[in-house]
C-alpha cells in the first residue's frame, strides 16, 4: 500500500524482531520466508534452536516440492539443510527422491563409499535394484562383491525367463527364492500382478490395486496401474510413458503393431480433455491412420463420422471409394439432423426413400424412411405431412400393422371419413386379428350408430386382449350415449334396449350411476323411478356432486332439471360443507360433456356455492383450485363469486387479482382499460416478487392478449421478418412529413397501380387520413417504393449436393379441424 | 461405447438368433445387481438391433458418433494380451 514503510533490510532488524517473525511465518507455513529469517539468525548466532527451525524449514520445503514430483528441486534443499545445518543427508525420504531424480549415479556412489547403517544399505540397494536388473551384464555398474544386487540377480533374471516362457509355476518358484530382505522383494508383487494379466484380468486388477506407491519400480507400477484401467481411460496415460513403457504397455493390452501411432496419437487428444475429442478430430485421425486399422473398419468409423465431421464428402471418396447417390444423400440427411436442420433433412430423406423405391428389392428401407418422416411431422395432421408419409410407408410396406392403425387415426384427424373406413378395410384384410385395427373398427362403427356390429368388433378385441379398458369404455358411453338420445326423442323403450345392452360393458360405480339415471327417466313405475335416483344420487357422492350428475344427466336427455333433482332432495339446498365443495370440483373435472351442459348444470348450485364462498372456510389453495375448475368451464359468475371472496379474505393477492380480472375482461382482453391493466401490472410483480412464477405467466398471458400479441392464425414469423415494428412505421411517417401528403399519396399510386389504389381508397372510404394510414403500414411491411427487397432466407448447405425439390403430397386433405369426438351428446 | 454391435460383441453381420444369445451370455456375467449402467448399456443395445427391423432402422438413423471407446474396440477387436520381449520388459523395470 502507498505510504506503509518499507520493513528494514533483515540485517537490520533486531533479533527479537527476527524470532517473532520466524515463528509467526512457520505458524502459517511460510517456510521460504521463514528459512530467510532463521539463515539471518543462523549467521549471527549458531543457537541449536535456530539451527533446528532452519533445518525444519528446509525438510518442509523439500517435502512439498517432492509431493507436485519437483525432486530435483527437493533435493536441492535437503541437500543444504545437510550443509547448513549439519543434519544427516541420507535419512528421511532422501534415496527415494534420487531414484525419482533419476540420479541413479548418486545412489551407487553412496553405495560404494559410504559407511551406511543397515537399514540405509537395504534402502539403498532396493533403491538401486531397478538400475541393476536393467543393465545388461556387460554394462553391470559397479558395486560391492557381496553386495545383494549381484547375489540375488540371477534369481531375478531366472524368474523374468520363466514369465517369457509362460511358465508360470517356474514363475512362482523363482519368486519364492528371493529372500526376504533381498533388495529386489518389491519386484516380487509386480511380476506376480504382471502374470496375472494373461489368465485372470480381474485379479489382475485387484493385484495392481494392491501395489504400494513410490517404491523403488514406481515406473512398472504406473504402467501396470494404466494396463488395469478399463474401457479408453488408459489411453491418457500414453503420453506420459516414455517409448519403451508405451510398447509395454501396448503389449499387455494386446495393440497390433499397425495401430499403435494411432493409439499414441489418440492418447495425446484424449489427455487434453473431452473438449479435444470431437468428431472432426476423431476422423481426421482415422483418414490419417486408416492403413492400421482393420480392413474397412476405418471407412467404417469415418462413415459414421462423418455427418458430424464437417465437409469431408471429397476426403472420404478420394480415401476409400466412391459413394452411390443414396448414400450421399443418407449422409446429408443425418448431417442436417445433427444441425437440427429438419426441412433440410425432411428433403434428402424423400430424396433417398425415392431412390429406393427405384431401386427395387429396397422397400422395407424406403418404408422405414417414410415411416420416420411421418414421426417427424405435425401429428395432428393440420399439413397433411402425416397421412402422405403414412401411406407412402404402408404402401411399401404392408406389414406394419401398428402403422395401418395411425394411418386411419390420421384420415379421422383430417375429417376424411372416407379414407379412414376404406385405409380400414384395407388393413383389417391384412390383419384380421390385431386389437389395435379392431379397436378402430369399433370406434368407426359407433361413429356410424352400427352399435350391433360396434358390439360384435368389442367383443372380438376383448377375445384377444380380455382386460382392454379402452373399449369397454367405448361401448359402454356409447350405448349410453345413444340412450339419451333415444329419451330425448321420446322413445323410451328403445332407450331401455340400450340401456340392458350397455350393462355389461359398465365397470365404475359413476357409469352405473348414470345408468340408473337413465333407467328412471324411462321407468313407468314412479316409485321405482325415484329409488333408482336415490340410489344413483348416492353413487354419484351425493350433495353438490350428486345433484351435479343428476342435473347434468336430465340436461342431456332434455328433461327438467331441477324437476328430476327435487325428486331425490329438498331445494334449496344447504351451504355446503368444504368437502362437498371440492368433491363438485373434482366431479366437474372428470366430466366429459358439452361445456354448455356442464355450466347449466352448475347454475343450479349457484346459490349453495355462493354460500360457500361467502363461509370462509375455504383454505386459500382450495379456492384458487376452484377458480381454476370454473375458469376452465367458463363459469364466470362462479369464477366471479370465488375470486371476489378470495380478495376479501386475501387483498391483493396476485392469483385472485389475476381470475377476478379474467371473470371481468376475459372474453374481451383488448377492451381492457389502463386502470385494469396498472392492476395486473401490478400483481404480477407481487407474484414475482414471491416466487409464484404461475401467476405471473397467467397474469402475462392476459396482458399479451390485452395489448394485441400474435394470433395464432396469423403467419409471421419472427425468423422471416416478422409484423411491422414501431420503428418502420415510424421511418414511413418521417419519409410523409418530408415529401408532403399529396407526394406521398402519388407515390402510393405509383407504388400499388391505379386499380389496387382505388381499391384501397374506396376500402377506407375515400377518408384522406385514413388512405395515408393504409398506405403508411403497408410500406412498413414491403418497404417504401425504390428500397431492395429482403433477401430470402437461405439454409444453410451442408454438403455439396444441392437439396431436391419437395415431394408435394396428392390427395391430402386442406388442414383439418379438430377431431370429432363419438358421443355429441 | 455407444456402437451396440461393439456393446454386445459382434460383427454387423448377426442375426437374430445370434444377437440374443450375445445379449443373454452378457448380462448373465453382468446382472443388474452387479451393475447397473452396464446391464441398461446391455439391454439398450439389444433393444437397438434385436431384430431386423430394429437393425434395418438403426443403420438408417442412428446418428451418434463413434466414441473413442468405439474406436479402440474397434482397434483392439480379437487382441491377445503379448507378452513384451525380455529386454523391453527390462527396460520397463529400470530406473525412469
Amino acid at each position: 500500500m502507498k505510504g506503509t514503510p518499507k520493513p528494514a533490510p533483515l540485517h537490520a532488524q533486531t533479533t527479537d524482531a527476527l524470532v517473532t517473525r520466524a515463528a509467526f511465518e512457520v505458524s502459517r507455513e511460510h517456510h521460504k520466508e521463514a528459512t530467510e529469517l532463521y539463515k539471518e539468525l543462523v549467521r549471527r548466532e549458531r543457537r541449536p534452536a535456530w539451527v533446528d527451525a532452519l533445518a525444519a524449514c528446509y525438510a518442509a520445503r523439500a517435502q512439498n516440492l517432492a509431493a507436485k514430483a519437483m525432486h530435483k528441486e527437493a533435493l536441492v534443499l535437503w541437500r543444504n539443510r545437510a550443509q547448513i545445518c549439519a543434519k544427516p543427508l541420507i535419512e528421511g525420504a532422501y534415496l527415494g527422491w534420487l531414484s525419482a531424480a533419476g540420479e541413479q549415479g548418486e545412489l551407487l556412489r553412496l553405495l560404494n563409499q559410504e559407511q551406511l547403517p543397515e537399514a540405509v544399505l537395504a534402502e539403498l540397494e532396493a533403491r538401486l535394484a531397478p538400475v541393476v536388473l536393467a543393465a545388461s551384464d556387460k554394462a553391470l555398474p559397479k558395486l560391492p562383491a557381496d553386495s545383494a544386487l549381484l547375489r540375488h540377480r540371477p534369481i531375478v533374471l531366472a524368474a523374468l525367463a520363466a514369465y517369457q516362457r509362460a511358465d508360470d509355476a517356474a514363475l512362482a518358484e523363482q519368486l519364492q527364492a528371493i529372500p526376504y530382505r533381498s533388495p529386489y522383494r518389491d519386484l516380487k508383487p509386480v511380476l506376480k500382478a504382471l502374470a496375472l494379466f494373461h489368465s485372470d484380468l480381474d485379479a489382475a486388477q485387484a493385484a495392481v490395486a494392491r501395489l504400494p506407491d513410490n517404491g523403488p519400480f514406481e515406473p512398472m507400477v504406473t504402467l501396470l496401474r494404466a494396463a488395469a484401467e478399463p474401457g479408453a481411460q488408459w489411453l491418457a496415460r500414453l503420453p506420459g510413458l516414455d517409448d519403451n513403457r508405451r510398447q509395454v504397455l501396448f503389449d499387455l493390452k494386446g495393440c497390433p503393431a499397425a495401430a499403435r501411432p494411432l493409439l499414441t496419437e489418440l492418447g495425446q487428444i484424449v489427455a487434453r480433455g473431452k473438449d479435444g475429442v470431437t468428431a472432426s478430430t476423431l476422423y481426421d485421425l482415422l483418414h490419417k491412420h486408416r492403413k492400421g486399422l482393420p480392413a474397412g473398419a476405418a471407412a467404417a468409423l469415418c462413415l459414421r463420422l462423418m455427418p458430424r465431421a464437417g465437409n469431408r464428402l471429397r476426403q472420404y471418396q478420394d480415401a476409400f471409394g466412391v459413394l452411390d447417390e443414396i448414400r450421399i444423400e443418407h449422409l446429408v440427411a443425418l448431417a442436417a439432423e445433427a444441425c437440427a436442420e429438419p426441412e433440410h433433412a425432411e428433403d434428402h430423406w424423400m430424396r433417398m426413400a425415392e431412390l429406393l423405391a427405384r431401386r427395387g428389392g429396397q422397400e422395407q428401407r424406403a418404408a422405414l424412411i417414410w415411416r420416420h418422416l411421418a414421426e417427424g411431422a405435425p401429428q395432428d395432421n393440420r399439413d397433411g405431412r402425416l397421412v402422405h408419409y403414412l401411406g407412402r410407408s404402408v404402401a411399401l410396406d404392408p406389414k406394419q400393422a401398428d402403422l395401418h392403425v395411425q394411418l386411419v387415426k390420421a384420415w379421422r384427424m383430417a375429417d376424411d371419413k372416407r379414407a379412414a373406413e376404406g385405409h380400414l378395410k384395407q388393413a383389417l384384410a391384412l390383419f384380421p386379428a390385431d386389437p389395435g385395427l379392431l379397436l378402430e373398427a369399433v370406434e368407426s362403427a359407433l361413429a356410424a350408430k352400427a352399435y350391433k356390429k360396434a358390439v360384435g368388433l368389442a367383443r372380438q378385441v376383448l377375445a384377444l386382449d380380455p382386460i382392454n379398458p379402452t373399449v369397454r369404455a367405448l361401448i359402454g358411453h356409447a350405448l349410453l350415449s345413444h340412450a339419451r338420445k333415444q329419451i330425448k326423442a321420446g322413445k323410451p323403450e328403445a332407450a331401455r334396449k340400450e340401456l340392458d345392452a350397455a350393462a355389461e360393458w359398465l365397470r365404475t360405480p359413476a357409469e352405473h350411476a348414470g345408468r340408473s339415471v337413465l333407467l328412471a327417466l324411462v321407468s313407468d313405475d314412479a316409485g321405482a323411478a325415484d329409488a333408482l335416483l336415490r340410489a344413483a344420487y348416492a353413487q354419484f357422492g351425493g350433495a353438490l356432486a350428486g345433484a351435479f350428475h343428476l342435473l347434468l344427466e336430465a340436461g342431456r336427455c332434455g328433461s327438467d332439471p331441477r324437476a328430476l333433482l327435487t325428486r331425490v332432495v329438498s331445494l334449496p339446498l344447504a351451504a355446503p360443507t368444504v368437502e362437498a365443495v371440492l368433491a363438485l370440483a373434482r366431479a366437474l373435472d372428470g366430466v366429459h360433456a358439452d361445456q354448455p351442459l356442464v355450466r347449466a348444470a352448475l347454475q343450479q348450485l349457484h346459490a349453495p356455492l355462493k354460500l360457500a364462498a361467502a363461509g370462509g372456510a375455504l383454505a386459500r389453495d382450495d379456492m384458487l383450485s376452484l377458480c381454476e375448475s370454473y375458469q376452465s368451464h367458463g363459469d364466470k359468475t362462479l369464477l366471479g363469486i370465488f375470486a371476489t371472496a378470495g380478495l376479501k379474505r386475501w387483498p391483493q393477492d396476485p392469483a385472485f387479482v389475476y381470475f377476478k380480472s379474467w371473470e371481468r375482461h376475459g372474453a374481451a382482453p383488448r377492451d381492457m382499460g389502463d386502470a385494469a391493466c396498472r392492476t395486473l401490472l401490478d400483481a404480477q410483480d407481487r407474484a414475482g416478487a414471491s416466487g409464484d412464477q404461475r401467476t405471473v405467466a397467467r397474469i402475462s398471458a392476459l396482458l399479451e392478449a390485452a395489448f394485441g400479441g400474435a394470433d395464432d392464425d396469423d403467419d409471421y414469423d419472427d425468423e422471416f421478418g416478422g409484423a411491422p415494428s414501431f420503428e418502420e412505421r415510424d421511418l414511413v411517417r418521417a419519409m410523409v412529413q418530408a415529401v408532403g401528403e399529396k407526394a406521398f399519396l402519388r407515390m402510393g399510386s405509383e407504388m400499388l397501380g391505379k386499380r389496387a389504389f382505388e381499391l384501397l381508397r374506396k376500402s377506407v372510404g375515400g377518408d384522406k387520413q385514413a388512405m395515408i394510414e393504409a398506405l403508411i403500414d403497408l410500406m412498413a411491411e414491403t418497404g417504401p417504393p425504390g428500397m431492395p427487397a429482403m433477401p430470402p432466407f437461405q439454409p444453410a448447405q451442408l454438403i455439396s449436393p444441392e437439396p431436391p425439390r419437395r415431394v408435394q403430397s396428392s390427395g391430402a386433405p386442406n388442414a383439418p379441424t379438430a377431431q370429432k369426438g363419438l358421443f355429441d351428446d | 461405447m455407444t456402437d451396440p454391435y461393439l456393446i454386445l460383441g459382434l460383427g454387423r453381420d448377426a442375426g437374430d438368433e445370434q444377437i440374443r444369445a450375445a445379449y443373454l451370455a452378457r448380462i448373465r456375467q453382468c446382472p443388474p445387481e452387479r451393475d447397473r449402467a452396464q446391464f441398461e448399456r446391455l439391454r439398450a443395445a439389444y433393444e437397438a438391433i434385436g431384430t431386423a427391423r430394429a437393425r434395418a432402422m438403426h443403420a438408417l438413423f442412428d446418428n451418434t458418433p463413434p466414441s473413442v471407446d468405439d474406436v479402440l474396440a474397434t482397434v483392439l477387436s480379437g487382441a491377445q494380451v503379448r507378452r513384451p520381449d525380455a529386454a523391453r520388459l527390462r527396460a520397463a523395470l529400470g530406473p525412469k
